[in-house]
This record gives structure tokens, sequence and C-alpha cells, in this order.
């Protein structure tokens, strides 16, 4: 949650209305709400949830279709057929907590212009999906104490949530030092921009020239009281965590090569489809190598 | 509406579709003697699954038969994007639907070219019109 958020009129009208200082603790009570409301179980139904917030839901074959709307009855989410089902339910799931933000109004006083987008609603919405899909009384009840991506893997087809929401879940509730990270084979983004400008000029008949070849970096990181994780940043082909790549999976503890350390680390290799196209991911959980049993932490 | 709460909405609800109560059981697979319980007003409020039952059947949400009035917050409404305005221009659209589509929801970057409001709206008409036939 950026720290300006409150200074957001999308934001302070949805607090106005609906709770206490504190937007992410705001949401998480709205969420819990409407969660006891509903008596909803796991895997959570959210086409319930919707309806309990006047929503109806659309699947819809339409680049366009991730939307929310009124239709001045109803608000209307669609999501993308397309889209895998743990994006369909993050969708989902983030579109419902917009209509706690649409009920607020705009939260412009008059003369102030307002507009339709607004990144700390975004940020807000984005927290609040993950507290319906992956609820917290129920994912803590069902943690175990040394959560490795085996078990992430488990909680992810019992909650029916993305392998990485659920890493991202066990690691923004953890009272235990963490990180998640999110790594694809990839070029530097200077690297990138070089090799699209040599794409672009003539080559000779029969030259080819040589690029750098892609490396596996960090794509996404989240940390919480262990070091940062820089995008981008590669880590040697000769580490344990690279050769996740050709095993599949790996569970150790020793360096991952992105950060100087010991971690207790676990990695599966888990390739997305993207524009048609297969692509190798990794996703990984980091712990100290020495880390106490997971616990949730009292705020987060 | 005199209130015993979800029965007497649910009630109205089937009675404005003009089904009877074994027919709304059989759409909605809730059984005739609960529906008959619950139109009484007798018992508890039925669970979540058992309200996304009747309200899917009904063709209402489970907000409306709990007769909760959720809906965006009054107000002048958003501000339309530049790229809005010079499609609602292009296609001489009709303020309510300019109003619409600054009121939409995206997640992620919102569109910034008339050619993506173009897409949106047609989808949007499209589906429209899915729903009337």
């Amino acid at each position: 949650m950026r720290p300006d958020a409150r200074s957001d009129p999308r934001v302070a009208a949805f607090l106005a209305r609906h709770g206490s200082g504190d937007p992410v603790a705001t949401i998480a009570r709205l969420c819990a709400d409407l969660i006891e409301d509903a008596e909803a179980t796991v895997p959570v139904n959210l086409e319930m949830l919707a309806s309990f917030r006047n929503a109806t839901v659309t699947v819809l074959d339409q680049e366009q279709a991730e939307t929310i709307m009124w239709d001045g009855r109803h608000f209307v989410i669609r999501v993308r057929w397309a889209d895998t089902e743990g994006r369909q339910r993050f969708s989902c799931a983030h579109a419902i907590l917009h209509t706690y933000f649409m009920q607020a109004g705009d939260g412009g006083t008059a003369g102030t212009p307002r507009h339709s987008w607004s990144r700390g609603e975004e940020d807000l919405c984005d927290h609040g999906a993950a507290e319906l899909i992956l609820p917290r009384a129920a994912f803590i009840a069902v943690c175990p104490s040394h959560p490795d991506m085996g078990d992430v893997l488990t909680l992810a087809g019992a909650f029916q949530a993305s392998a990485e929401a659920t890493a991202l879940r066990v690691v923004t509730l953890s009272a235990v030092p963490a990180a998640m990270i999110v790594l694809e084979p990839s070029l530097k983004p200077a690297d990138l921009s070089r090799s699209a400008r040599r794409r672009s000029q003539p080559a000779l008949p029969g030259f080819q020239p040589e690029g750098p070849a892609p490396r596996l970096r960090v794509q996404k990181s989240f940390s919480y009281q262990l070091p940062f994780l820089p995008r981008h940043k590669s880590i040697g082909d000769s580490t344990p965590l690279a050769s996740v790549l050709t095993d599949g999976a790996a569970d150790y503890t020793g360096e991952t090569g992105i950060v100087p350390g010991r971690f207790r680390v676990s990695a599966r290799l888990l390739p997305v489809s993207r524009d048609g196209a297969l692509v190798d991911r990794v996703v990984a959980l980091l712990f100290g190598p020495d880390a106490d049993d997971w616990a949730m932490r009292q705020s987060g | 509406m005199g209130d015993n709460g979800v029965g007497d909405r649910l009630k109205e609800y089937r009675k404005s579709l003009g089904v009877s109560q074994a027919e709304l059981a059989r759409k909605s697979g809730v059984s005739a003697a609960y529906l008959s319980e619950m139109e009484s007003g007798l018992g508890k409020r039925p669970s979540g699954e058992i309200l996304l039952r009747l309200a899917t059947a009904l063709e209402v949400t489970i907000a409306e038969l709990l007769g909760q009035d959720i809906r965006p917050g009054e107000g002048d409404p958003p501000v339309p994007d530049p790229s809005l305005l010079e499609f609602a221009k292009e296609r001489k659209l009709p303020r309510s639907d300019v109003v619409m589509l600054a009121s939409i929801r995206f997640r992620g970057d919102p569109p910034r070219t008339p050619r993506r409001w173009a897409m949106i709206y047609d989808t949007i008409i499209t589906s429209r019109a899915l729903d009337e036939t």
C-alpha cells in the first residue's frame, strides 16, 4: 500500500463511507464481514459473494472483458474467457472490491476534477482480492508450520487460487521473515532494447549477430523482513535455484545467487501461457535458514 | 412491501416472474417445502449457496433478495478521459453512455485511446443484445 493512499480522493471517500483510518484494515474487515455474511467456505464461491454485493458475473470471450460497470440495477462484472481460472477468480474478486469504492462515490469536491481510475483503489482491490480468495482465518488454519512450494501448490488447489497468489499470501501473512519471488528467463532491460535495435537493422546475408542469452531473472518479489530482491537481478547459472529450470523443483538451504546470505529455499517450475506460448516461470519461497514455525503476524 | 424479510421479497420476485413455488423449486433445485417455509417467514435466513440458487432462478441478486440497496454513490460522475471524449464525439454517443463508460472500473490501466473505448463500447452493446435475446 503506497503511503499517499489516504490522500487519494477515492480512497478518502471509501474510508469516509466504510471505515477506519487504515485502508488496508478496512478492506480486510469488509472482506471478512462479506465472507461471514455469506457463510462462504473454501473454495470461496465468488459468484455468490458478487451477488451479495448486488453484482452479476459474466464470462466473455473478449479482450476488453476485465471490467465492472453499473447497468442501472446491478453491478456487472466481466471476466475474460481466455484467462486461466486463477486469473478469472482474481479479476472477479478484485471487481467485487470495486463495488465498495463505487458505492462510496468519487470523492471529489465541487470544482475538483475526478478521474475514473485511482492507483490507491487498484492496490486496495488487489489486496482485498487475496482476502476473498484466500480468507485469512481459513488460510491460517491450514497453512503448515514450515510451508514449502509443495504445500503452496496443495493450498492453491484447495482455495482455487494461483500458486503465485498463494505463495504471496504465505509471505504477506507471515510473522517470520519470508519472501516470495517470481523468476523468468529474460534479458537485462538494456540488452532487450539493444536486441530490438539490432533486429530493426538489416543484417549481412548469412550473418546472424550473436546477442546475450536470456538468464533467469527476478520479475516480481515481495519481502517481509528479508533483504529486498531487486527486479531484473539475474541469478548464477550454477546455483541450485537455476537448476529448477531443468529439474522442475528445488528445496534446499543455501545461497540464492540474488542477494548475499543463506536462506531456506523452495522453488518450482510453473510455466505460464502468455500470448499463445508457454513461458518458463519459477516461483520460489524464501525463509531465513533457521526460521521459526510459520505464524500469522498481527497486521498485514 | 410488508416485511417478513427474505420471504416477502422471494414471493414478490417469484410472482413478478409469474412462476409457481413448484416451478421455482424445479428451476433452483430448492425443495418446494423449504420455499414455502421461507415465504412464510419461518426458519432462519437461508445459506448463501441457497440464496444464490434462488437469486439466479429469479434473475435478481442476493442483495436484492435481502433488500439491500447497493448502488454507486451519488454525486457528479467522474470526468471522462480525453480519449473517451474523442470517441464519444466520433460516435455521437448520448451523455448517458459517456457517463456509463467513464464509470467503468478497469483492472489495470484504463483505456487511453478512442480505439480501445470503441472495443469496450461495442462489447457492452453486443453483450447487452445477447442478454435481451
